[in-house]
């Protein structure tokens, strides 16, 4: 498993320059990876990114709004959920910029296709395949598909009921999905330990049978794929070591400590997609739930941006949050909000590779639509701008368009 | 290479795995000796029976008892291995995924354990009686909210999906129609294990919904959205997608849904023309679908044996992706391709392996019964028998290869080695787990995977 030493040629570039011009750790081995976190559910951008020097914020909230006086603040107007205090840390250390107002025309609220939409990066056509795979692909294209088998990776299960993330579908390939943990390996029967070997064999060579059936063959190749990952995922978990603190009893993190291992390895995979553990859609009683679920991400990503600093890694790893949709101006009357529009995302990585701060337009609470916000920001400006100006490559294929860039990179 | 659903067998073996979790060689053999518009007439023929097996429900009624949904899960899938009437567990577990409720959010069993028996009573009942019993039910409404759905304080989030995947499916409704839905469900609530209707929370204005005005209440809501033809497209799609193959033809489509609109949604008339089918039987049909965790968990159980089982069954079930009584959410599991990941691999043939390798106290598969029923006197009979009764006797010749260097890789396997006294220990020890092997081999291969 030497493929670092085969990346793509562009990430090795990319690299190299960040390097030249910061002069800070060295990087020319470690190639630039990606990582894009789903906080699936429908996450409330009001009570995230509190706008809390707007009197209509609180009018329209009269029982969850977020006091003044708690929030974390950023500027005079907004400022992070309390339980953010993570991401307060990495903001003022110039490694957090906010992309404020982001969405698409003509929002759906349906969770499975605003998931959609965002997945593949296509708001008006339902389309199969999505917006990482079809970087990937495009890896494919350019005769390297073998890279493009392990350059991906889905850590964690998406809670969409398995399979992996439609951010990575492509017609060509499918990435692993890997969750750590002593379960990603062939176990034979454990009275006769010695016969473990035959059987992996015999099992290699029926999953080497082609089979007409496309089914069969989609999922012969992904025991293939398993099967020869399985030896050296194991022993990359088995011997990473870190001395920062990830937070007990947090899934998220947990899949944060995997990426970091295999970021630090030779394993070759540099772009991650890691849902946080548990929903967003908060219909009722928020405030209980909604700041433990944001804690949950806040506390995984700065112990993670920790691990990768002591690793040398930090300014070579670019972290994406996103949420299917934001929620409704005003509470509904369960204590909750109603799916809406228009969500903030964050972009965090070392602060020789992005420049900190606030970007896009925070939404008019005044001036809605139906209730809703108007966003301002194309979620797929936020894609390209990764894709060109972080990973190097032309973005048009990959967000199906030309959407103007941001200057978050470095 | 023609069709293999033309041999009686494998058509009874079809029919069984999609009406129910497989069937044992007797019962396949059963089946396939009747006429199939009979046998499929046996499957939808049941009587409804409320206290199968181990009725966990009355025990929880009787006790203070409270139930993790591991236990409830435990108690499902006994019932689904050992019904008699497996289109009914089947139907259950689909209703289960359709309307889905998750004990991550209701966390109390009794609700989520009457829902699962009325999808049991209503498994190949009226849809539309269905809808209205759902929209009334506990469970239902603590999942979706509809306790905090309150005259001039709507929650929109039982409205939305009844329409948008309990129903008619989207883009077949507004976002206005979703508030006024919403406005027309205020006041369905519950109290104890009963539905309440709230007067004073209902919001008896007039509502406009799917271009009708009027001052409509939840009911009034579902009949105008049965009313619709695409309901009827829809709910049929998704049975087909379950029982048949993804993606069927629209003409199909059409056909069928005339017949469920026609028959004012009788379910057990739709499932009746869906078995019958000339595309059920078809070649694309043959083994279309990926197994589900639970239907590959209870086919193996239903072949390989199933006493001396406990709550780690679900388990394997909810490693595998598939929690009974908490979907990971409101559209239940993705299902095919879904359940098919590189992680989600290992979790299958892992079970598998703990099942065929286990020889302990509680749960045991017995190698050595069929050997002797079925006079299996040399590693070739025994292989063939096994890739015979667990993969129709279809699979690629390369396969039995494999199994047969397999079984030999240690010196030529001589079943009778399985006999041999104390002091050959270690030879019986090895014989017996390569017999072990050969049925999980044959259980992890792709072709066992699908249905």
């Amino acid at each position: 498993m030497t493929l670092a030493g085969t990346m793509a040629p562009n990430f090795i570039a990319q690299t190299l320059s960040v390097v030249n011009a910061q002069n800070s750790v060295a990087l020319a081995d470690k190639p630039r990876a990606l990582i894009v976190v789903q906080m699936g559910g429908g996450n409330d951008g009001l009570n995230t990114v509190v706008p809390f020097g707007d009197s209509t914020y609180y009018n329209v909230r009269p029982t969850i709004a977020i006091k003044a006086d708690e929030v974390l603040k950023l500027d005079d107007q907004l400022g992070l959920n309390p339980s953010m205090k993570g991401f307060k840390e990495l903001y003022d250390n110039g490694q957090l910029a906010l992309i404020r107002g982001v969405g698409y025309p003509n929002p759906n609220y349906s969770h499975f296709r605003s998931m959609e939409i965002w997945q593949s990066g296509e708001p008006e056509n339902t389309i199969k395949n999505g917006w990482l795979g079809r970087y990937l692909e495009s890896l494919y294209d350019q005769g390297k598909g073998d890279l493009a088998n392990k350059i991906g990776m889905a850590v964690g299960d998406g809670g969409q009921g398995g399979g992996g993330p439609m951010a990575f579908w492509t017609s060509k390939t499918m990435v692993l999905s890997y969750s750590g943990g002593d379960q990603f390996q062939f176990k034979g029967d454990p009275a006769v330990p010695t016969d473990k070997e035959a059987q992996l064999a015999a099992a290699k060579r029926i999953y080497g049978l082609t089979n007409s059936n496309s089914v069969a063959d989609y999922i012969r190749t992904a025991a293939l794929d398993a099967l020869n990952a399985s030896d050296s995922l194991d022993k990359i978990a088995k011997t990473y070591k870190t001395t920062a603190q990830y937070p007990q009893q947090n899934k998220f993190a947990d899949r944060l400590k995997t990426v970091a291992g295999l970021l630090a390895s030779d394993f070759g995979a540099r772009v991650f997609f890691v849902p946080t553990d548990g929903g967003f859609d908060t219909h009722f009683n928020q405030l209980a739930n909604h700041g433990r679920l944001l804690g949950q991400v806040s506390d995984g990503l700065a112990a993670f941006y920790k691990d990768l600093a002591e690793h040398g890694l930090a300014d070579s790893v670019m972290t994406m949050t996103f949420s299917e949709f934001g929620r409704r101006v005003s509470e509904n009357g369960s204590k909750g909000t109603d799916h809406g529009s228009a969500e903030p995302m964050f972009v965090i990585s070392g602060k020789n590779a992005i420049k900190g701060g606030l970007y896009g337009q925070q939404p008019s609470l005044t001036d809605l639509d139906n209730g809703n916000m108007r966003s301002s920001t194309d979620f797929r400006s936020v894609y390209a701008t990764l894709m060109k100006n972080w990973i190097g490559t032309d973005p048009a294929s990959i967000v199906g368009g030309n959407f103007p860039t941001l200057d978050f990179v470095k | 290479m023609g069709n293999p659903l033309d041999n009686p067998q494998i058509r009874a073996a079809h029919l069984l795995r999609r009406a129910g979790f497989g069937g044992t060689p007797t019962e396949i053999e059963a089946y396939a000796a009747m006429d199939y518009t009979a046998a499929v007439e046996k499957l939808l023929n049941f009587n409804y029976d409320g206290n199968l097996t181990f009725n966990l429900e009355r025990k929880l009624q009787e006790t203070n008892y409270t139930a993790s949904v591991a236990e409830m899960g435990y108690w499902w899938v006994l019932t689904m291995i050992r019904s008699h009437q497996p289109l009914q567990e089947k139907m259950t577990l689909f209703w289960h995924g359709h309307f889905t409720t998750a004990y991550s959010k209701v966390n109390k069993p009794v609700p989520l354990l009457t829902q699962n028996q009325l999808y049991r009573e209503y498994a190949l009942g009226n849809f539309g009686e269905l809808v209205k019993k759902v929209s009334r039910d506990p469970a239902m409404i603590e999942y979706l909210d509809g306790q905090s759905n309150k005259k001039g304080k709507p929650n929109e989030n039982y409205a939305r999906e009844l329409m948008e995947l309990f129903t008619i499916g989207i883009g077949n409704y507004t976002e206005q129609d979703v508030r006024e839905a919403a406005r027309a469900f205020t006041g369905w609530s519950y109290r104890g294990r009963a539905f309440m209707f709230d007067k004073n929370q209902h919001d008896s204005g007039s509502k406009t919904f799917m271009g009708q005005t009027g001052n409509f209440d939840g009911d009034n809501i579902i009949d105008i959205i049965l009313s619709k033809k695409a309901t009827a497209q829809h709910i049929a799609t998704q049975l087909w997608t379950f029982f048949a193959y993804p993606n069927p033809e629209p003409a199909l489509v059409n056909r069928l849904s005339d017949v469920f609109f026609n028959s004012k949604y009788d379910v057990k008339e739709l499932m009746r023309n869906i078995f019958l089918a000339p595309e059920f039987l078809s070649e694309k049909a043959y083994r279309a679908l990926v197994k589900s965790p639970a239907e590959y968990v209870v086919g193996m159980l239903r072949q390989l044996g199933n006493s001396g089982l406990d709550e780690n069954v679900a388990r394997a079930l909810s490693l595998q992706g598939q929690t009974l009584f908490n979907p990971p959410t409101v559209k239940g599991w993705d299902g095919q391709l879904a359940w098919i990941n590189t992680s989600l691999f290992f979790d299958r043939v892992n079970t598998a392996t703990s099942l065929t390798a286990s020889r302990g106290n509680q749960y045991k598969f017995d190698v050595v019964a069929p050997i002797q029923d079925k006079q299996l006197d040399s590693g070739d009979k025994y292989i063939d028998y096994y890739l015979n009764t667990l993969l129709d006797g279809q699979y690629n010749p390369d396969m039995k290869s494999a199994l047969l260097d397999y079984t030999n890789a240690g010196g030529t396997l001589n079943i009778n080695d399985l006999k041999l006294g104390p002091t050959d220990r270690n030879k019986v020890l090895a014989t017996d787990s390569k017999l072990r092997g050969v049925i999980h081999l044959i259980m992890s291969s792709p072709d066992y995977f699908l249905k």
